[in-house]
């Protein structure tokens, strides 16, 4: 049954992209409907800024439009997507090196002393359920931990633990060796390990 | 366990957590972590931040999202651009090419247009009877005879003729002395 379902999806993106070769828009919106949660999500986890994720993500589908006749068909759409995604994040980190986090919508403020404005705005409210104040601290905690990682070592994680791809998939998104993955993720979890260390036994 | 066996194991502990190891791998592991403390706390912190990780919320896209972007798309000067013969190259040779030399497409190519640059070329100046990259022997000749110049001019004979003397060969006396022996 969901070996059927799965070559079903697989044949059924496969004749949207021929489609979307011939400009047909129909299948475009189709394809971006399908597949436009997925990159936001990871664009999102990648820059951490809500508006610069919706400006890639924008752009990862008119780059797949325009270039979708030099789609190889040995990978699959959503591996081609996240490969663009990847690029064009690598891309704005660079163009824009101090950026991350500036605009994002759930970083920690910081103020002059150091003192975390936003935890202590939440913390005074005492109808605030404390359960919704401990996780949303632990998701910053988690989001500022990410933010750390070189973004190769962030890329891999993501798309490991966020997008639920397997090693392989994410060798061939990134268009690395096997080995190299298995090194990114290893670092990232013992990166990881030592910012979050706090709440790991949660 | 001794850390040189904890070495050995701890990269595959990611995917181990990860299930992404063979199964003689994952045997390894299991067994290296049932007499390690250190490896089991490593592995039991992976598993957690991998959770962690997996747990954030899932933002959304604004509502206007897909309009938008059909709005860029209807723009008449974005269509699917017609593959580059670059990239068709590529394919082809990904598709043909032995897996070893797959990997390195720009290389190949590289290396391919040396060859058909740098051969011609070095023929071309080496000269087309001489084996390539071998030059032609060129013995060094000095431009001027030194014997012909000395008699050509007297004061120039004279200046040699000093320069070859047993007084210019001799050291050199303090200089402060030889002037007061001037004066």
């Amino acid at each position: 049954m969901l070996a059927t379902w799965s070559f079903a999806v697989t044949t059924t993106d496969a004749s949207l992209v021929s489609r979307c070769q011939n400009a047909d828009l129909t299948a475009f919106n189709t394809l971006v409907s399908r597949y436009k949660d997925k990159i936001y999500r990871y664009v999102y986890r990648m820059t951490g800024s809500a508006d610069d994720a919706e400006d890639l993500t924008q752009e990862v589908f008119v780059r797949m439009y325009t270039s979708i006749n030099g789609f190889r068909r040995d990978a699959s759409i959503s591996t081609w997507l996240y490969r663009i995604a990847g690029n064009l994040c690598t891309d704005s980190f660079r163009k824009n090196k101090n950026a991350r986090f500036d605009t994002s919508l759930d970083a920690p403020l910081e103020s002059a002393d150091g003192d975390n404005a936003a935890g202590r705005e939440i913390a005074d409210e005492s109808n605030a359920p404390d359960t919704l104040f401990g996780r949303k601290e632990l998701s910053e905690q988690i989001e500022t931990a990410l933010a750390k990682l070189p973004p190769k070592l962030r890329s891999a994680v993501i798309l490991h633990d966020v997008e639920g791809l397997a090693y392989d998939e994410i060798a061939q998104t990134e268009g690395v060796p096997l080995g190299t993955i298995k090194s990114r993720i290893f670092n990232a979890r013992a990166a990881l390990r030592e910012s979050l260390k706090n709440y790991l036994s949660a | 366990m001794n850390e040189q066996s904890c070495q050995k194991i701890q990269p595959l502990l990611a995917p181990f957590v990860d299930s992404e190891t063979s199964p003689q791998e994952r045997e390894q592991v299991e067994r290296h972590l049932q007499g390690c403390a250190v490896c089991q706390s490593i592995v039991d912190d992976f598993a957690a931040t991998a959770r962690l990780v997996s747990t954030l919320p899932t933002p959304t896209l604004s509502a206007g999202f897909e309009a938008a972007l059909a709005r860029r798309i209807a723009d008449s000067s974005l269509a699917p651009k017609p593959v580059s013969l670059w990239n068709k190259l590529l394919a082809w040779w990904e598709d043909t090419a032995p897996n070893g030399v797959r990997v390195a497409p720009t290389f190949a190519v590289a290396a391919v247009m040396l060859l058909l640059i740098g051969l011609p070329t070095t023929w071309l100046l080496t000269g087309r009877n001489v084996p390539l990259g071998i030059t032609k022997q060129v013995v060094a000749t000095p431009t001027t005879d030194a014997a012909s110049l000395v008699a050509s001019d007297p004061a120039i004979a004279e200046l040699w003729d000093e320069h070859r003397s047993f007084a210019a060969a001799q050291p050199l006396g303090d200089p402060a002395q030889s002037l007061g022996e001037e004066n």
